[in-house]
């Protein structure tokens, strides 16, 4: 059976406000609830250290410290940042569990997690507690075999981060991560263990309802175990709602069934800045963590980023329409780093209008990460590495425009002017249905293609004018007898030679269907042409090298 | 040649053109790889001087037959052969790690290689499932007798090897055909001025001096002439399924491989002159025609001391004794008369056999009845074939068989059509599997299927091609002239003489597609070019063609669609002209109904009826039949006889042969049903 860990954000909405303003940080604030009389949800340590308390009225939390910013709750935000960290998570575990049907505790998230099989459990722990710093948010990460078993060994702070041990009397709003005594720590329940680990805490852990966990105290019921000893029939369902076993729950033996997380179409993430940046290089460092989340939601996606768009909002009052930056690296990639270098040559050729008060950064098109073909070589020996073309190419659109760099595609024609054509650049996308298909495709047609009477058409180096008119060898020199000079530039030749035709008579349902025929031309200097005639005409189509 | 020429070659004087064959090159009976119809190459290449033509279809002599008569009429000589498709360990595998074949061509100098040539096409076909075929290079080096062989140009082992720049497995491939050919091996140049070609004649070229064989110039023609490129285009996506834009380099460079002038074949290949004598000399060797086929009925087991006119004479005066009850002297006379012609005809085998059949049918209680023109022979109706009395009738015995005409009868038998199967499997045991065969039906393009495959390739989505096909039989209803082949040269017609302006409205209208749209005229005056043309092959309805000798020496064999099934490779007028006499066992549901019917009648009122004895002139049941009353009554059950029942008011079985005639299309668009019905009416 596979088990199930918890991940406990205490204080949530708080850790979701700094995140998204990290200048927050470090400052006396709180967030308060919605309503007419808004109440304190979570405060910040320093506030905290102020006399700020959860449940507080804002104007009572105005009373104690004057100086303590009180946000408005934002559930939305709440939910985005859950989501995100739900779809970074996913890099974890393919089951992610966002939908928090827990104990409805005020101000406390959590979310869980099947831990893989042959993982260990510490070791699965301290990653994710990992990875929660990097997504800038803090907490705790409970193993258990049963949902409500990890959430308790998550929300219970242990003494020791490798054993659970913890106390008897431990108030659920101590656990704040505002707390000094806020421990980020994995607690592993063992297997079997659960009912044991359970036993002591205290009967506030199960949402029974205060008239009942009263009678339960006056009847000497105080802890988990007390209540978990008491002879089933007696209580059976009497006291659960919602059809909830709480004397399951308090042997450890709740629910473990997770509700996969579906991740969202288009991911965006957003932040704000600390004052209006006129300058780009704050901006700059504000991307860093922007691109790191976006890139830890595709890790958990399975895929990579192939092309970004950063949105810089000013103020409301502003006219003009917020400036945009878009990059697409050369192939789908989660380096943060390239990413972060391919926005920063990009946002050096832009000029702001006006400041920057927030960021928003959407993954406009992701694709399946590809390795880069360097990969098969030692880095070391490539003497460049795809990040700088990347670098390279972003800086070329960035100054000469978006469609000044294009791919060049092989075009499958007998007319050598089409033989190819630009289309405008983007990273190579990996579809492996596609890409078989087209492999077994290409194989076939391969096959037919060798299997056809005619050659290839041997070019020359130098085509003039490959897109267009061909340039007419002015003036034609044509004697009654056929091509005897011809004029490239200004110099007239004479020709010693030729060889042909070669007969190109092509795309006939077309309106530039054409009838040329080919002949190399070896003039008296040693110089050797391309030339073709069509409808009585000499063309000069390319000169070999 | 065209190797060093220079562009003053456009404008040098005329060469003096050297008399020129062509030896390889395919009709549109390559199904999808040929884009011309073999009477207009022979037409073609009797245009431009040539003397002589071999159409060479891929493992196939579909179109030797129509080439042959076109040929003849023209005096053309005419040689068969064919691009057989061999598979070796030479062969380069394909993708699917399979030997992929490569064709060889094979020309039939005389009754034997004819022979061998058929039997070779009969293994490669009945190896492998419709539609492919191949043999081993055992196989075709062990059967080379009386055949000449070409290296197979473009899809030649030897230009194959070359392309994959495989020169040892050239060599090898070349001595091969030396050791199993001899002298009758010859390597082909072609050059159709396309990248890459120079160098491959010069290799060939070489090739041929190395190993000691001898070259000869051939065009590897796949059309006849320059516009039928664009048809070859649209058969090459067909083919490979893919729209025009995606073809790319899978369609030909050029238009050059079609029927060339000799003036220009002489320029072409001045370089190689012996290679252009030695094709002209080759033609002298191939003494075999179509015309000398050495095809026999099967012989009729015969008593001692009977030749099989004796027989026949003796059956049909048994049975007549029987039919004839007292046998009239217009009746003897008839009879006299008919065996007098069928003697003459030495047909005696073909009425016995028949006979045989019927026997059997009769035998097993199977319900089978002659058809057609066959009702017309008291000799029929004596042996019990058919059913109504030509003597009675006043029937035209000529209709069915006659000195003047230089045609074998035709007798088609309709059968229960759930025993049919019965009696089709007695034919095989009767005469054995190899000298039994179906005839072939050759599936051609109508403008509803054309323009769906075309309709794909010039890359009209799904729904347009639906909704023009469903709209295609009202704008292309009219049928080409009788004899003249529809696949005339596709030219891109303005719209205007492809549809008139008030059908260009109207399938605007309907079908949402702009006829002034140059891809929508283009669809259909390809649509219109690919009428006619054959897509497949199928299976003649009930065609069987059986032979003394084994089949497949006279003409190959292939397997149908349908498990267990061979067809032969001439459909049913292919057959006919070439003398294969073909006998129709159809499967009839009526015969199957009047069968049960006799049943009933025979057990609930004990009276035994057959076919000839059925009482004729039954007043209630003509009163039905002038009522309309007909519903599933065999031949008189279409809504248009119907409609014409009441009004013609049969009241004899001479009447409802009258009826079934008048209502055909001829006495329709004729006018002379009302004209009919005044006079009938006083």
């Amino acid at each position: 059976m596979m088990r199930i860990a918890c991940v406990y954000l205490p204080s949530f909405p708080l850790q979701v406000h700094v995140r998204n303003a990290p200048h927050l940080a470090g400052t006396s604030f709180a967030v308060a609830e919605l309503g007419e009389r808004p109440k304190i949800a979570a405060c910040s340590r320093l506030a905290w250290e102020q006399g700020v308390r959860p449940g507080m009225s804002a104007t009572q939390a105005r009373a104690i410290a004057p100086d303590v910013q009180i946000a408005p709750g934002q559930p939305e935000l709440y939910q985005r940042t859950m989501q995100s960290l739900g779809e970074s998570l996913m890099a974890f575990s393919v089951t992610v569990d966002i939908s928090d049907g827990d104990p409805p505790v005020p101000r406390n998230k959590s979310l869980y997690l099947h831990v893989p099989t042959g993982t260990r459990g510490q070791a699965f722990g301290t990653a994710l507690l990992a990875h929660l710093d990097k997504q800038g948010l803090r907490g705790r990460v409970g193993i258990a075999a049963a949902r409500f078993t990890a959430w308790a060994a998550a929300a219970i702070a242990p003494k020791k981060e490798t054993k659970a041990e913890p106390d008897k009397q431990l108030s659920l709003a101590a656990v704040a991560p505002e707390n000094p005594n806020f421990v980020r720590a994995t607690t592993t329940v063992p297997r079997g263990g659960a009912a044991a680990f359970l036993s002591p805490f205290a009967l506030e852990l199960l949402p029974i309802e205060d008239e009942v966990r009263q009678m339960l105290h006056t009847l000497g019921i105080h802890t988990l175990g007390d209540f978990a000893a008491l002879p089933p029939p007696s209580v059976g369902r009497r006291w659960s709602s919602n059809g909830v076993d709480y004397q399951a729950l308090a042997r450890g033996d709740g629910p473990t069934v997770l509700t996969p997380l579906t991740p969202i179409e288009v991911i965006v993430e957003t932040i704000d800045c600390d004052d209006e940046l006129s300058d780009l290089e704050p901006i700059s460092f504000l991307l860093r963590p922007l691109i790191d989340r976006a890139c830890e939601r595709l890790r958990g996606r399975g895929m990579a980023a192939a092309r970004l768009q950063l949105t810089l909002y000013g103020p409301e009052s502003s006219a003009s329409p917020p400036p945009q930056v878009v990059i697409a690296p050369s192939r789908p990639t989660l380096a943060t780093q390239t990413l972060l270098d391919l926005m920063r040559a990009k946002l050096g050729e832009l000029s702001l209008e006006h400041p920057v008060l927030s960021l928003r950064l959407e993954i406009t098109r992701e694709s399946e990460p590809e390795a880069c073909e360097l990969d098969l070589f030692d880095h070391r020996d490539a003497t460049v590495s795809a990040d700088a073309v990347d670098i390279a190419i972003a800086r070329l659109q960035a100054a000469l425009g978006e469609d000044s760099v294009s791919s060049a595609e092989l075009v499958d024609t007998h007319r050598p002017e089409k033989a190819f054509k630009l289309t405008p650049f983007s990273p190579p996308r990996k579809d492996r249905k596609r890409l078989r298909r087209a492999k077994r495709k290409l194989a076939q047609r391969k096959q037919a293609k060798s299997e056809r009477a005619d050659g290839e058409m041997i070019l020359p180096l130098v085509l003039s004018d490959m897109v267009g008119a061909m340039r007419l060898i002015e003036p034609p020199q044509v004697q009654p007898r056929g091509l005897r000079a011809l004029n490239v530039g200004d110099c007239t030749h004479k020709v010693v030679a030729s060889h042909g035709p070669t007969r190109l008579d092509s795309e006939w349902w077309k309106d530039d269907s054409t009838q040329r025929d080919y002949y190399e031309v070896e003039t008296d200097d040693g110089g050797r042409y391309w030339v073709y005639k069509a409808e009585g005409e000499y063309y000069l189509h390319g000169i070999f090298d | 040649m065209a190797v060093g020429r220079s562009p003053e070659t456009d404008h040098r004087s005329p060469v003096t053109p050297m008399p020129y064959a062509e030896l390889h090159c395919r009709s549109y009976f390559s199904f999808l790889a040929g884009a011309t119809a073999p009477e207009e190459l022979v037409a073609r290449a009797h245009q431009l001087g040539y003397r002589a033509l071999a159409i060479t279809d891929i493992d196939g002599v579909y179109g030797c037959a129509q080439g042959h008569f076109a040929a003849k009429d023209l005096g053309l000589r005419f040689i068969v052969g064919s691009e057989l498709t061999v598979r070796d360990d030479l062969s380069p595998l394909t993708c699917d790690g399979q030997w992929s074949g490569q064709r060889l061509v094979l020309l039939a100098a005389n009754q034997r290689g004819y022979a061998n040539l058929c039997k070779l096409l009969t293994i490669g076909r009945t190896r492998v499932g419709k539609g492919s075929s191949w043999v081993s290079w055992d196989e075709a080096s062990s059967m080379s007798e009386g055949l000449y062989a070409l290296s197979g140009g473009s899809d030649g082992p030897l230009d194959a090897a070359w392309r994959r720049q495989a020169p040892d497995r050239a060599l090898e491939w070349a001595r091969r055909l030396k050791d199993a050919f001899g002298k009758r091996a010859y390597v082909e140049l072609t050059h159709h001025l396309a990248p890459g070609d120079d160098q491959r004649i010069i290799a060939m070229s070489q090739l041929a001096r190395t190993v000691g064989l001898e070259r000869i110039v051939s065009q590897d023609a796949r059309f006849g002439s320059p516009v039928d490129k664009r048809i070859y285009d649209v058969q090459t996506c067909i083919r490979e399924k893919c729209t025009l834009a995606e073809a790319g380099r899978l369609l030909d460079f050029n238009s050059e491989r079609y029927l060339h002038s000799a003036a220009e074949i002489t320029a072409h290949f001045d370089a190689f002159p012996d290679a252009l004598a030695n094709t002209t000399r080759l033609i002298e060797h191939f003494e075999f025609s179509l015309e000398e086929l050495r095809y026999r009925f099967p012989d009729y087991p015969l008593p001692s001391n009977e030749t099989p006119f004796s027989h026949l004479h003796q059956l049909t005066y048994q049975g007549a004794r029987q039919r004839y009850q007292p046998m009239s002297p217009r009746a003897a006379a008839q009879l006299a008369h008919e065996l007098a012609i069928i003697e003459k005809l030495d047909l005696a085998g073909y009425f016995l056999i028949v006979y045989d059949i019927v026997r059997f049918c009769r035998r097993e209680s199977i319900l089978c009845q002659g058809r057609g023109s066959a009702a017309n022979s008291a000799v029929c109706y004596s042996l019990g074939i058919t059913a109504v009395d030509p003597v009675k009738m006043e029937l035209l015995f000529e209709r069915f068989l006659s000195e003047e005409r230089d045609e074998m009868p035709d007798i088609d038998l309709d059968i229960a059509s759930d025993r049919r199967e019965e009696v089709i499997q007695y034919v095989y045991r009767r005469f054995g599997k190899e000298r039994v065969s179906l005839a072939c039906n050759v599936i051609s393009y109508h403008a509803r299927s054309a323009i769906r495959d075309i309709g794909k390739v010039f890359g009209l989505s799904l729904e347009q091609v639906d909704r023009a096909a469903k709209a295609m039989d009202r704008y292309f209803s009219d049928p080409s002239p009788q004899g003249v082949p529809t696949n005339h040269f596709y030219r891109p017609a303005p719209d205007d003489e492809v549809l008139d302006s008030q059908s260009r409205a109207r399938l605007r209208h309907e079908t949402g597609l702009d006829p002034a749209d140059p891809r929508v005229r283009q669809v259909f005056a390809m649509t219109r070019a690919f009428e006619g043309f054959p897509r497949h092959l199928g299976i003649h309805p009930g065609g069987m063609v059986i032979a003394a000798g084994p089949m497949h020496e006279a003409v190959p064999i292939e397997n149908a669609t349908m498990e267990q099934r061979t067809v032969v490779q001439w459909d049913k007028d292919d057959l006919k002209s070439m003398g294969l006499i073909k006998i129709d066992l159809l499967g009839l549901g009526m015969l199957t109904a009047i069968d049960k019917a006799f049943d009933l009648l025979r057990r609930h009122q004990g009276t035994d009826l057959d076919m000839a004895r059925l009482p004729q002139g039954d007043r209630h049941v003509y009163d039905m039949i002038c009522e309309g009353d007909t519903v599933g009554v065999f031949q008189i059950e279409s809504r248009a006889q119907m409609n014409m029942l009441p009004r013609l008011r049969p009241r004899t079985f001479y009447d409802l042969v009258i009826e079934v005639a008048i209502i055909r299309p001829g006495p329709i668009q004729g006018d002379m049903i009302h004209p009919y019905l005044r006079r009938r009416n006083g």
